[in-house]
């Protein structure tokens, strides 16, 4: 694959760069390599993806946890999305699939979002998801397989209550033939409702993600999140989850309002990032950045972490960022170092073509 | 060097830096205790590799202060939390002196806590005795003593002013094996605190300086550098204290600043100041000389206004300039013949509810050069409010005339608002 990338001299600040065609230890190519030396770094290295496909991101940081929660025993929800709509009876086995999940404990995978507590007893989750993050842009009439699960907290022990939009099989993250269907239709369009599709209106601008309804939402037909895939749900008292959808240039808002008898999650987020890398595509927007659940232990303390992702970048120009904070980098451990000799974010193009099984709840 | 001698260095060094102010209260016999007490202090395993230097400033200094059944405080501490060196047998991997912060944290949650927003905040150890509670200073100075009273190295360090929020902040650092590690009695450990944590928004809060106290007078600090002069000049109240270092460099990004200074000012010392609650409040101070001030130490990415303080209060004498990651410095003159629109989301970059609320009236103001310009007012139809014929390369300010008092100075590039 050829690749071309340049470099932003005015940012390069203390930092390693490596340049066009250097082999990191892995011996895979890199696009753009920030090797993170000190505390307080703040550096971004700018690379040009000449053809659309996968491509690796290692980025070796320090992640602090917080009061550790899995996802799923908080309040959170699921997006799942076949994007080819080609049911396949597995998911993740095809490039077009993808899951996204957003929790009341701040960890949530590549999606801006906005909770707005409305109350004891009711709260609205607002997420927005780039096309990038969902590898394809919608035109009006696309059909995509798609479904959503909400999973309700109630504070007792063990795994809570979930609901799902459509599916009926609480595995039904494993079979993307067992979605329903999400309709990108054109702005004010007239449409029957049927069970089994969401209808996702375009709209002219941005809702502000602010977890509250605008006008943007006007033409989006409401649907119930009210398929109970295991637990017990005590009826509407217990948990109501009403979605509304539209589509925007920049990508899919999906709002979740939420009225809940008891309402449990968890207190503060599950980890806090205090070492952040991301990528951003030649607008500005974030394509992709670390997030607490992809983080696995990188040997040493435990707040040292290391993120293998795979992802699909179109052809353009991308910049690659790395930001360190006041303490724990080379230049000074506060506790026992990572085992890896890389520490800082790097992007590289794959030898293996196959995607890797994204991930799942 | 002999126990004695060093005993007799240490009187003379407490002595030398004896608080004027507490002069009339000296105790004589709780002076000469604190000294034994201290070297039964420094002869603790985790604290025999300080030398004198370490030990006058980390372990010696005490409030000389008795609790309420006539006991000199370090040595209640000292018996209270002598159990401390039984428990490190269970922490055998950990560096002893961490290890010993994790155990008097412990035991410090169980009988206080921190918590802001008190008015009654606890003034000496007594006051914890009887409040249990205080706010991150009072926290940091009970820490300190627990600490010193076992031997543990440990000072006081603060930011007089956050550089891109209101308020301040204290924390205690603890030496071990040559390097100053910040923590929090009763809520984090050295190596883990991060003083400017990062939320998950991205947003840091930064410290304009970073301050350590001691014991000695700071022979540089303003005040004594004022006091040595023939003709002292006022100064603003907050350097009325010497007994602290400028610590910045090395925990914080820094760079120099030297601003022009009129050389018709009479002044003899300029001031950098942070935006705070309003007001511009001093982080540091530089002698004028031949039409110049450097400022060392002063952390980038900051908007500072330069000023000197005239009849008890801070006048401006430039604009407010970003000291910039490089160094480079970037002054923020209005320029009220290129105007534009501004489209605003927030007043503060604090939480939900610094956002614009419709209904609410507000506020735009720019820094003309000697204050708060209004450019005008409106009442907020949407969740962003816009304003026209805004000057471009301004320091701008958004008040809501309706509610709350959280504001703080923005510019605004690329359609938005970085706040300062």
């Amino acid at each position: 694959m050829t690749v071309r990338f340049f470099l932003n001299i005015s940012l390069v600040v203390s930092t390693m760069i490596c340049l066009w065609g250097c082999n990191s230890g892995n011996g895979r190519d890199s696009l753009a390599v920030i090797e993170c030396t000190k505390n307080y770094l703040d550096t971004a290295v700018s690379f040009r993806v000449e053809t659309d496909g996968y491509y690796d991101v290692q980025c070796s940081a320090e992640i602090l946890d917080k009061d550790f929660k899995p996802e799923w025993q908080g309040e959170c929800l699921g997006l799942y999305f076949d994007v080819n709509n080609d049911k396949d009876r597995t998911f993740g086995g095809q490039q077009d699939d993808r899951s996204f999940n957003i929790s009341m404990s701040g960890d949530s995978s590549r999606v801006k979002y906005r909770f707005l507590t409305k109350g004891k007893n009711a709260y609205a989750f607002e997420c927005f998801l780039t096309w990038q993050n969902l590898g394809s842009f919608p035109k009006p009439g696309d059909l995509w397989g798609f479904d959503m699960v909400f999973a309700d907290n109630d504070g007792r022990s063990g795994r809570e209550p979930s609901l799902s939009w459509h599916a009926d099989d609480v595995e039904f993250w494993m079979n993307s033939s067992l979605f329903g269907n999400m309709k990108f239709i054109g702005p004010a369009t007239l449409v029957a409702e049927m069970d089994d599709v969401m209808y996702c209106p375009r709209s002219n601008t941005d809702p502000i993600l602010d977890g509250m309804l605008d006008k943007s939402y006007d033409y989006s037909l409401q649907k119930s999140i009210n398929r109970v895939l295991k637990g017990n749900m005590e009826g509407d008292s217990d948990c109501q989850v009403i979605v509304t959808s539209c589509w925007t240039e920049s990508g899919l808002f999906i709002y979740c309002d939420v009225k809940d008898d008891s309402l449990v999650f968890s207190p503060t987020p599950i980890c806090n990032i205090v070492d952040r890398g991301w990528i951003t595509d030649e607008t500005g927007d974030i394509v992709w950045e670390v997030f607490c659940s992809q983080a696995t232990h990188a040997d040493g303390a435990s707040r040292n972490r290391v993120v293998n992702d795979r992802i699909k970048l179109a052809a353009g120009n991308y910049q690659l960022h790395f930001v360190s904070d006041e303490s724990h980098s080379p230049d000074s451990w506060d506790v026992e170092p990572p085992g890896l000799g890389f520490y800082g974010i790097k992007v590289s193009s794959p030898k293996d073509v196959v995607p890797r099984k994204s991930r799942l709840p | 060097m002999p126990e004695d001698h060093l005993k007799k260095k240490a009187v003379l060094f407490l002595i030398e830096n004896y608080p004027l102010d507490e002069l009339d209260q000296f105790d004589k016999k709780i002076f000469l205790d604190n000294i034994e007490l201290s070297f039964v202090a420094w002869k603790k395993p985790w604290a025999t590799s300080l030398n004198f230097d370490q030990f006058k400033e980390l372990i010696l200094p005490f409030a000389m202060e008795k609790d309420a059944d006539n006991v000199f405080w370090r040595e209640r501490f000292l018996k209270e939390f002598s159990f401390v060196e039984d428990s490190l047998d269970f922490y055998r991997e950990e560096n002893s002196i961490r290890s010993i912060c994790r155990i008097v944290n412990i035991a410090m949650a169980r009988k206080y806590k921190i918590e802001f927003g008190s008015s009654i905040q606890p003034k000496n150890l007594m006051g914890w005795d009887s409040i249990r509670k205080g706010d991150c200073q009072s926290m940091s100075f009970l820490t300190l003593h627990i600490l010193r009273s076992i031997g543990v190295p440990v000072a006081e360090e603060f930011t007089p002013h956050w550089a891109n929020v209101n308020g301040r902040h204290y924390w205690n650092s603890v030496l071990i094996d040559g390097r100053y590690y910040p923590f929090i009695g009763t809520e984090s450990l050295p190596g883990d605190l991060k003083v400017e944590l990062v939320d998950f928004t991205g947003f840091c809060q930064k410290r304009s300086k970073v301050f350590r106290r001691t014991y000695e007078r700071n022979k540089q600090s303003l005040f004594e550098v004022n006091a040595q002069l023939a003709q002292p000049e006022r100064i603003p109240r907050a350097y009325f204290d010497s007994k602290y270092i400028d610590v910045s460099n090395g925990i914080i990004p820094v760079k120099d600043l030297t601003i022009d200074v009129n050389v018709d000012r009479s002044n003899l010392f300029s001031y950098l100041c942070v935006s705070s609650h309003k007001n511009w409040a001093p982080v540091s101070w530089a002698k004028n000389a031949n039409g110049a001030a450097r400022f060392s130490d002063m952390r980038s990415e900051v908007v500072y206004l330069p000023a000197e303080f005239k009849n008890s209060a801070f006048s401006p004498i430039g604009f407010p300039m970003i000291l910039q990651k490089d160094g480079s410095v970037k002054t923020l003159a209005p320029n009220f013949k290129a105007l534009r629109s501004v489209t605003l989301l927030r007043k503060y970059p604090y939480d939900e509810t610094n956002l614009i609320k419709i209904g609410d009236s507000y506020l735009l103001s720019c820094w003309d050069g000697s204050g708060w310009k209004e450019l005008g007012s409106k009442t907020a139809t949407e969740k962003v409010i816009s304003f026209d014929n805004i000057p471009e390369n301004g320091l701008l300010l958004l008040q809501d005339l309706s509610r709350g008092k959280q504001e703080r100075p923005f510019t605004y590039t690329d359609g938005a608002q970085y706040f300062w």
